[in-house]
């Protein structure tokens, strides 16, 4: 999934600035948990369930989430991130863990 | 990760292959064996989904799970592939069967072609454009099949591998495209590639098995469930006259879509049975509580598609280009909708061979879009609601599903009969409208307490976690089996002497399947059972299993090329310059929608002895070419042997199929007498007495003025008020169908004497074993009407030779003998016989 047309809409969390510009390892462990435990607190919020049910090698869309919650999801990261993603994410990286992944990466780059 | 057991052909076995040991693998097979030999035993007791060869394809799938079952896990891939395409032969037979592979065959070579993704896209569209010229051109029956496999999934595919840097496996790809039940379920679930590739053996293979038999059985019930409705439920059209039977069309109208809901769940079951194990296809739709729930619940496969090729493009293009989430989403909704209007269109193309672009539809799509567009928005925007208490909320969801229902059966209605809302304001100015207003609404408050009630409960249940448990493959094949056991004891045809004979008729009727019989569709059809109405033309091989059903999937398909219904007054009519084939002979309509020939004038040429034939489906020779109707064989055979060359015959055929006696009537009074012929043969058969009650009940229950004073009188005596219910009204004129029958025929001779033509009425029954009781009941009524009456009891002598099998229309051959019979009518009665006139 290539990210297109990055912006700076909204501020991005403070460790990823920070972490990105030393771009060592650890630091990008720190970035990568830290969207984990977003978007685990994002979806658990959607779905309504508890997110201790929220596993992150699970497939999210076998969590129940429908495409209207995908959007809002998806634009919310984006809009904590400030990044645009040229389509649905999850069609590649469908755990929290690979867009966690994907996403710090991209992210780094960025920055 | 679901990739690890993908579809693949290597040697791997993956994690669906169970643990256990072999007598407890062999325990568990003879159990689901014993449930589909179940399920088999109802699909054949009830002749479900008979008109689409069913049963056979059913033991076909049976056969082949048996083996599938025990094969190493490398092969079954390349096994079910197999056993696909073995099924579009044996289904379709070999001519038709090779066109849909090697067409297919073409398209998925075209994926693998080892050329950049754009050229292959444009090779792919290219073919689809031919393809389409040729499905215009050339009606041919694989192309439902061939359409309803390709016209979506291949769009899925090739998105989903547009980026995979190795193809996928042959087996894989060409399971895909021919899924195995595919060919006898034209309307087919829109299946995402990925799905199927990544839901492969994902479980433990004896519970796929087990949710595939669990599927099976829900679609049988709700296929059943939409055979009661549709047969006992579904108000007729001119019954529409007050508030409550509108209620009741427009709510058994919307429940009509089981039958849509019914073959996807037995589509995916059956797969389940060879290890896909693919997601629901539809979520209790009659309990969605908002537009958008609706559409997340209903044909839950095509929300997907939709989702995957169309809104997330739309949406993130739309945020790409500085759009906030909102108008992105609504802009998304609105696309999806208008797409999915299109691509119906393009689904009735590949099916049906039309493209139906109406804006009714358009108005109706796009507003469930925009209703659905804006509940989104409004979702999105909402904040985590504060909690409320249960009976709070149990209250809320029950008022919102009981509304939800009630809108969308309202759409339903409006796609089903355009105009519909048109009628309910009338219905809403009649006398009485209020009550039932009023009556409507109290049960609709009695739904939302039932709805409250039964949502507390489940929540109640929903709290008491219960793990699933190995248990549960036994519990729910007893269950299976215990239900399907019931059926079959209660349905079969030996506990018939277990009722008393009116619920055993009509158990029997039940099981008979009278919804996919030949005059099916002369009911309402609901806007899916249009797209369902795609037929399957059998191969040799399927049809010796079953000639009956055939031949009534032919007739009824047949005749549904041909016609098209009409007012109220006349029923079907044929369609104006319709060309095309029956049965494998030509069938053409002229521009005045009768079987006859283009050169035919309205104006009667000179020196012309015009001879109108009207009658049954017989008389406008279904089944045979149009020159071996017997009507041109008369005419040739009038103008050889009885012309005396100062004047010519012309035999004029206005039979129509699906028509009765009182439409007879009409067919006359509208169109017969304009073309002045000389001399009327009517034609009657013995089941002249259906629908005598029926058609003029109708037009009274819609106040539409009954068609001569003759008929006015008798339901002037049958004690008929204004406002009277339409049920009420059928029961009184059904005590005289005989004084009905009389006064149809007495009108037809009081507008044949006043042009001055020979009104002639001429018994010719269907050669049958079963004694013919008619004849001597209808003879007296038309020789009393002033009929001049000649009796053909004797033109066929037996069925042998003459009839194809279980037929009721006569082939070529019996034809002729009518002709012959006519002739010989025409020396022994002259006065049948005018002369020709200045």
């Amino acid at each position: 999934m290539a990210i297109e047309n990055l912006h700076h809409h909204h501020s991005t969390p403070h460790d990823a600035s920070a972490v990105s510009a030393s771009g060592s390892s650890h630091d990008t462990g720190r970035l990568v948990a830290e969207i984990q435990q977003w978007m685990i607190s994002q979806l658990a919020e959607e779905l309504q369930i508890n997110r201790d049910k929220m596993k992150v090698d699970q497939p999210i869309l076998s969590c129940g989430i429908d495409s209207m919650q995908v959007v809002i999801f998806v634009a919310k990261l984006e809009d904590w991130l400030g990044i645009r993603f040229s389509n649905n994410p999850l069609e590649e990286h469908s755990t929290i863990e690979a867009l966690s992944h994907y996403v710090a990466d991209m992210a780094g780059k960025r920055l | 990760m679901v990739q690890d057991n993908a579809v693949t052909s290597q040697s791997s076995a993956p994690g669906g292959l169970s643990s256990i040991s072999v007598s407890e693998r062999i325990a568990k097979f003879l159990i689901l064996l014993f449930e589909l030999l179940l399920v088999a035993a109802v699909v054949s007791l009830l002749n479900i989904e008979g008109h689409r060869h069913f049963f056979p394809v059913l033991c076909f799938i049976i056969f082949g799970f048996a083996i599938h079952a025990w094969l190493p896990m490398r092969h079954r891939i390349a096994f079910f592939a197999l056993l696909s395409i073995t099924c579009v032969l044996f289904v379709l037979g070999v001519s038709n069967g090779l066109w849909v592979l090697c067409v297919g065959g073409a398209l998925i070579g075209i994926c693998y072609l080892p050329i950049g993704f754009g050229l292959r896209l444009g090779l792919l569209a290219a073919t689809g454009t031919a393809l389409v010229f040729a499905r215009v051109q050339f009606p041919l029956p694989f192309w439902p099949v061939l359409g309803s496999m390709f016209m979506f999934r291949l769009i899925i595919y090739v998105y989903d591998t547009r980026h995979e840097t190795t193809k996928p496996t042959l087996a894989s790809s060409i399971s895909y495209f021919f899924l195995l039940p595919n060919v006898c379920f034209p309307l087919f679930p829109v299946v995402d590639y990925r799905t199927f590739r990544d839901t492969w053996y994902d479980e433990d293979e004896w519970e796929i098995y087990q949710r595939g038999v669990s599927w099976i059985v829900r679609g049988l019930v709700h296929l059943l469930l939409y055979r009661y409705i549709k047969l006992n439920l579904v108000p007729n059209a001119y019954e529409l006259v007050d508030v409550p039977h509108i209620a009741l069309f427009m709510s058994t109208n919307y429940a009509l879509y089981l039958q849509v809901s019914g073959q996807f769940h037995l589509v995916t079951g059956l797969l389940h049975l060879f290890g896909f194990n693919l997601p629901r296809t539809h979520h209790w739709f009659f309990l969605a509580s908002s537009f958008s729930d609706i559409w997340r619940r209903i044909n839950i496969y095509w929300k997907d598609f939709m989702a995957k090729i169309f809104f997330f493009p739309i949406f993130f293009a739309l945020r790409r280009h500085g759009s906030s989430v909102g108008p992105a989403i609504v802009l998304g909704v609105l696309g999806v909708f208008v797409c999915t209007w299109l691509l119906h269109s393009w689904q009735t193309f590949w099916l049906l061979g039309k493209f139906p672009v109406t804006a009714n539809d358009a108005f109706l799509w796009l507003g469930v879009g925009t209703c659905v567009a804006v509940n989104a928005a409004f979702d999105s925007r909402r904040s985590v609601q504060r909690r409320r208490s249960e009976w709070w909320v149990a209250l809320s969801v029950s008022m919102r599903t009981v509304v939800m229902f009630a809108l969308v059966s309202l759409f339903w209605a409006c796609w089903t009969k355009p105009g519909f809302l048109v009628s309910i304001w009338g219905v809403m100015d009649r006398p009485g409208a209020g009550h039932g207003l009023f009556v409507v609404l109290a049960w609709m408050l009695a739904a939302v307490a039932i709805g409250m009630i039964l949502k507390l409960f489940l929540d109640w249940q929903a709290s008491r976690e219960r793990k699933p448990s190995d248990e549960d493959f036994l519990s729910s094949a007893k269950l299976h089996m215990a239900g399907l056991g019931v059926v079959i004891v209660f349905m079969s045809p030996w506990s018939s002497s277990l009722f008393d004979s009116d619920i055993a008729q009509k158990i029997a009727d039940f099981r008979a399947d009278p919804t996919a019989a030949e005059d099916a569709e002369k009911r309402l059809q609901s806007y899916y059972e249009d797209l369902n109405m795609a037929a399957i033309q059998a191969g040799p091989l399927l049809i010796s299993f079953s000639p009956e059903a055939e031949t009534r999937r032919a007739q009824a398909y047949g005749f549904y090329k041909v016609s098209r219904t009409t007012d109220l007054y006349q029923g079907v009519e044929l369609i104006p310059n319709v060309k095309t084939e029956l049965d494998g002979s030509p069938f053409s309509v002229n521009q005045f929608g009768m079987r006859d020939r283009t050169t035919l004038t309205l104006d009667k040429p000179p020196a012309t002895i015009r001879i109108a034939l009207v009658g049954s489906s017989i008389v406008m020779g279904y089944g045979v070419s149009d020159e071996a109707v017997f009507s041109r064989v008369f005419e040739t055979r009038l103008n050889s042997e009885h012309s005396d060359r100062t004047h010519r015959f012309e035999v004029l055929n206005f039979g129509v199929g699906k028509q009765w006696a009182p439409h007879r009537l009409i067919r006359i009074q509208r169109k017969v007498v304009k073309f002045k012929p000389d001399v009327l043969y009517y034609f009657v058969h013995q089941d002249e007495f259906q629908e005598l009650a029926s058609h003029p009940a109708q037009l009274i229950a819609q106040e539409l003025e009954l068609p001569s004073q003759h008929l006015k009188d008798i339901a002037n005596k049958s004690d008929i008020t204004r406002g009277m219910a339409p049920g009420a009204i059928l029961s009184r004129l059904q005590r005289y169908e005989t004084e009905l029958l009389g006064a149809v025929y007495e009108t037809i001779v009081d507008e044949c004497r006043g042009r001055k033509i020979v009104p002639v009425w001429i018994y010719l029954p269907v050669p049958s074993a079963e004694l013919d009781i008619a004849k001597a009941k209808l003879i007296p009524i038309a020789v009393n009407a002033g009929f001049l009456v000649c009796d053909l009891t004797d033109w066929a002598k037996e069925r042998q030779g003459l009839f194809p099998t279980a037929e009721h229309h006569p082939n070529a051959e019996g034809h002729q003998l009518i002709a012959d019979a006519l002739m010989r009518m025409v020396q022994t009665t002259p006065e049948v016989l005018p002369s020709a006139k200045p």
